[in-house]
């Protein structure tokens, strides 16, 4: 009789105190709303609050840098943001492994290689929705190609080093396509693109990318129950009346959709994903389903909070969100890992 | 038979390329109390999960064919608690097949869980993270999660393996409880004096097929026991009362290709 997943440190999360619990959703909105106006006054041209409320009737030069550039900006680094938290609670959940989310199945280098394929072969103007289509066949090819390789009741290690050869395998493909542009223009753009930000987009990449969000993260949401029902395994979770099947292909296809679709817009961002439902768990406890709602919302927090800190720090050229999510994501995961350094041993079932 | 509860018609069931059931047969029906034993491989947990519909079968047939969820409950041997949520949660994982959300239980969903708790032993462990358990504590909370579908068949395998002798004696009757309510139990137990105590079916497995299916007290006197385990049991007394116990040295099973004489 074994109790798995990370007991170590989601230990004292495991009877959350129900105030908190109940306050979590509306507190972590509340944070939204104020992180809000704040995306929207700072930039290269800082707005006063006076100015927004301005610009947000059409008035001025105010109103054309709220929407042809911070709107669209603030809108995706919620959309994105959300998604990954979403989708890496729903990963964790359905692998019953607290390591898990999008970035283990290289499916944002994969969705950012199905992109720059496109982006640069000429297929498309770099806003049309073969951009998107593509980034999500290759998230959703990295992460078949995971699951083939390590089937999915793979050992966590299986499933990791799985994960990064398929990673490899499409940061490899990817510069094959940089070494192979002719325009070294082109190059730089797809460098700097594949980083990760949200500097330049519009609202048409808000409307590509907003409706795949939409329905994965819907698609998701509806899967909590079965998320639950696998706290005891896939063979209890069945008697419980959980479509094993359906189950696997809706977390597959839609975590592949939503990140395919934000990878599209905004490059390749890792790592939200694993660390909102890490900071999401002490408030509402371990039960994967109370986990994905407070995860989005983390995760466009999150997203939403280091959008603002690349325009405030000071550099020639902006910091990618990117780079960011990384420097404080790659750390949390060492401190993951090696927190359970003795559960990764041999016998341990992801 | 109408009142059959749950049946398997003369099923194959292969894991992998090996066939671990051969043209099996087998029924439950209301208040029945059966237990499954026999020696290790000798298939009773596929037995258990092809009932549950956990495994598909190459011929033959396991019947009802179209089931609901929440009419099995099934414990798993050995089960995991994957996520180190509270006692209650995990048991109220069994209310899922009637659509209960954490969040919103309904009184029969409440009154289901309390007593699981309560039969389990657990009422006083009922907040504490499962990661605090010790195993056999996990052992009860999963069979409070088994108990809490309420489920008219219950399928548990080894529910009493890493218990203490006053828990295993408490979950017999909990299961013996079960029939008499008109449920239908089939225990996988390796326990065989508790096993004949309790039981009133004995289904002794060997080598994928039903060696023996009756009372203990013929299972006894037909020495069944002896012959599949390759042992020598002495008993005395009936139901209750019952004193079983293999003679030590008297095994008659025949040393592997490995085994130092």
């Amino acid at each position: 009789m074994t109790i798995e997943a990370g007991d170590r440190f989601v230990l004292s999360h495991a009877r959350p105190r129900r105030m908190t619990e109940r306050m979590l959703t509306p507190a972590l909105i509340f944070v939204l709303v104020m992180l809000a106006p704040l995306s929207l006054m700072i930039g290269h041209a800082a707005l006063s609050p006076g100015d927004i409320l301005s610009g947000l009737r059409g008035e001025g030069t105010a109103a054309i840098i709220l929407y042809e550039i911070r709107l669209p900006r603030l809108m995706l680094a919620m959309m994105v943001g959300g998604m990954l938290g979403l989708s890496g609670a729903a990963l964790q959940g359905f692998l019953r492994n607290p390591l898990a989310e999008p970035a283990i199945f290289g499916a944002p280098q994969a969705a950012a290689l199905g992109a720059v394929i496109v982006l640069y072969s000429g297929l498309t103007s770099a806003v049309s929705y073969a951009l998107p289509l593509a980034a999500i066949a290759g998230a959703l090819g990295s992460i078949l190609l995971v699951f083939l390789i390590a089937g999915t009741q793979a050992h966590l290690v299986t499933m990791i080093l799985s994960g990064l050869a398929v990673s490899s395998l499409a940061g490899a493909a990817t510069s094959l396509v940089i070494n192979l542009s002719p325009n070294p223009f082109a190059v730089t753009e797809i460098v700097f693109w594949l980083m990760g930000s949200f500097e330049d987009r519009s609202m048409r990449h808000v409307a590509l990318a907003l409706p795949f969000i939409l329905v994965s993260g819907a698609l998701l949401l509806r899967c909590g129950g079965g998320y639950r029902a696998l706290t005891l395994g896939e063979d209890v979770a069945r008697t419980l009346g959980v479509n094993m099947k359906r189950l696997r292909w809706i977390t597959i296809g839609a975590s592949a959709c939503g990140i395919g679709a934000g990878v599209a817009v905004s490059g390749a961002i890792g790592f939200v994903g694993l660390v909102a439902p890490h900071l999401a768990r002490p408030f509402v406890g371990a039960d994967p389903q109370r986990v994905l709602v407070p995860s989005g919302l983390i995760g466009a927090a999150l997203l939403t909070a280091a959008d603002i800190l690349v325009r405030l720090v000071p550099a020639t050229s902006e910091i990618k969100v990117g780079v960011v999510t990384a420097l404080i994501g790659v750390p949390m995961f060492l401190y993951l890992v090696a927190s359970r350094r003795g559960f990764l041993g041999p016998g341990e079932a992801a | 038979m109408s009142d059959v509860l749950i049946e398997a018609r003369g099923i194959d069931v292969a894991i992998g390329r090996h066939l671990v059931l051969r043209d099996l047969t087998f029924a439950l029906r209301p208040g029945e109390f059966a237990v499954l034993t026999g020696p290790n491989g000798a298939g009773k947990t596929t037995l258990l999960k092809a009932l549950a519909g956990l495994l598909p079968v190459q011929s033959g047939h396991v019947g009802p064919h179209a089931r609901k969820p929440g009419e099995i409950a099934y414990l798993e041997q050995g089960g995991r608690i994957y996520w180190p949520m509270s006692v209650r949660d995990i048991v109220a994982l069994g209310r899922l097949p009637f659509g209960a959300a954490l969040q919103r239980l309904s009184p029969d969903d409440h009154e289901a869980i309390e007593t699981a708790l309560l039969d389990c032993g657990l009422s006083a462990l009922s907040d504490r993270p499962a990661s605090s358990l010790s195993g056999g504590e996990a052992a009860r909370v999963l069979m409070a999660r088994a108990l809490a579908v309420r489920a008219p068949v219950l399928l548990v395998d080894e529910p009493i393996a890493s218990l203490d002798p006053a828990r295993q004696i408490a979950t017999m009757q909990v299961l013996e409880r079960q029939a008499r309510r008109g449920g239908a139990v089939l225990a996988v137990l390796h326990d065989l004096p508790l096993a004949l105590r309790f039981a009133d079916r004995v289904v002794v497995m060997d080598g994928g097929r039903i060696a023996a299916d009756a009372a203990p007290q013929e299972i006894l006197a037909s020495k069944t026991l002896d012959r599949v385990f390759g042992l020598e049991f002495q008993f005395e007394g009936v139901g209750r009362d019952l004193l079983l116990t293999p003679r030590i040295g008297s095994s008659t099973s025949a040393p592997g290709p490995g085994d130092r004489v």
